[in-house]
């Protein structure tokens, strides 16, 4: 009798239940890097059915705060359970300045949205170059990429993070360029971490300015809603474009 | 989660029944112990495996079912409790060295029990081989993982499709 593939080496039959249970006990950290195990594991991983992705450790359920004077960063577990907590003092930025030089400014699924003011003299107008920093704290990776410069009388006041891991690995940041005189909205600003660059978005509407005062958003099916004064306002990030409602 | 009550109590001797290997073993085990399984429970509540009919068990083979007994032997009493809310700490700790001490056995015995617990629904079993195994691969590189489960190594086309997705998503993670 043919002696059974179980026998000679049990772990290469393990059903994908087993792998899961597995690998829903290692921190994400550890997972996200044994994608390069095998394809078959691999594609449990990134691609894992939605009843597998729920039991495998995504990111960290955590709550960041800033304390300001002096400014300091804190994380906050609240899971209560055994989740591989982080250094609070967020070692993974501080590479990027003091933290006094670090705010946080918006989180998205996981993501962290930073400013950072980059270390270096400072222009004659004694200001630095700021860059936005987006983080995924749980490996405590990043990518800088630089902010766009405004004209004058422009101002971006608001910043959104959108990311939706189930959708996609690539995240956007929106940015509201309002004209300071008028306290309209002239275009809107879309970074993707695809492209790595910035798309400018014109309003077209100059008949019809629309007062902007941007309070509550959410990021939901790949559009960022925003409820700006009356109206709501979707930006769609594939078509690099946006609409107004109300 | 407690075992079934099946009436017997204390008072007789325990109802026993008979499990058989795949290599056609027989281990006569307490009803309560074997109810651990979630498998087997129905057929036992049924009243099966008792005198000398037996339960077949094809892809467990008889050195892993004595193992997968031995935990179901020491489990049952508190399992028997309901979870064993009003256990003791002394009890307490007393399964925890039995834990600690049972997973910590050859890594092809390990495996071979992993697969039994998922077959047999034990859920304390899977969770603790599952951590043992977890443990035993946290921190290794991916190569030294496909060593540790002694996995063959990537093809060329698999190495390919492994790297273009690090390169797309890394910077995310690693």
């Amino acid at each position: 009798m043919e002696e059974p593939p179980g026998r000679r080496n049990p772990a290469a039959s393990f059903t994908d239940d087993i792998i899961i249970e597995i690998l829903s006990r290692l921190p994400v950290r550890s997972v996200c890097r044994f994608k390069c195990v095998s394809r078959s594991w691999l594609n449990l991983i990134s691609d894992s059915d939605p009843c597998y992705r729920n039991k495998l450790p995504q990111t960290l359920v955590s709550f960041f705060y800033t304390i300001h004077y002096p400014v300091d960063h804190h994380f906050a577990n609240i899971t209560g359970d055994g989740t591989p907590s982080i250094d609070p003092s967020f070692p993974s930025l501080s590479v990027l300045g003091s933290s006094s030089s670090i705010g946080l400014l918006d989180s998205c699924d996981g993501l962290l949205l930073c400013y950072c003011f980059m270390p270096g003299p400072p222009d004659s107008d004694w200001f630095r170059p700021l860059h936005f920093a987006v983080c995924n704290p749980a490996t405590e990776n990043w990518v800088v990429f630089p902010d766009v410069m405004l004209s004058d009388g422009e101002a971006a006041e608001v910043v959104r993070l959108c990311f939706d891991r189930t959708v996609s690995r690539h995240f956007h940041v929106i940015q509201y360029v309002i004209d300071q005189n008028e306290d309209c909205l002239t275009r809107v600003l879309i970074y993707s971490s695809k492209t790595g660059s910035w798309t400018s978005v014109e309003s077209g509407w100059h008949d019809d300015a629309f007062y902007f005062n941007p309070g509550r958003s959410v990021f939901l099916n790949g559009f960022l809603h925003e409820i700006a004064y009356s109206k709501v306002l979707t930006v769609d990030m594939e078509k690099n474009s946006y609409t107004t409602r109300g | 989660m407690a075992a079934p009550e099946s009436g017997d109590g204390n008072n007789g001797a325990a109802r026993m029944v008979t499990l058989i290997s795949s290599d056609n073993t027989r281990f006569e085990v307490e009803a309560a112990a074997a109810s651990l399984s979630q498998t087997l429970q129905l057929t036992i509540l049924d009243g099966g495996g008792g005198g000398g009919d037996g339960i077949p068990l094809p892809n467990v083979d008889s050195a892993t079912l004595s193992k997968v007994l031995e935990y179901c032997i020491k489990h049952a009493p508190a399992a028997a409790n309901g979870g064993a809310p009003n256990a003791t700490a002394v009890d307490r700790a007393e399964l925890e060295r039995f834990d600690n001490e049972f997973v910590n056995i050859d890594q092809s015995v390990l495996y071979s029990l992993i697969m039994a617990a998922h077959n047999l629904e034990i859920e304390g079993l899977q969770s603790l081989v599952a951590k043992k195994v977890a443990d035993m691969i946290k921190g290794k590189s991916p190569m030294e993982i496909r060593r540790t489960l002694g996995f063959p190594d990537p093809t060329p086309e698999e190495q390919a499709e492994m790297n273009a997705h690090m390169l797309e998503y890394g910077w995310a993670y690693e």
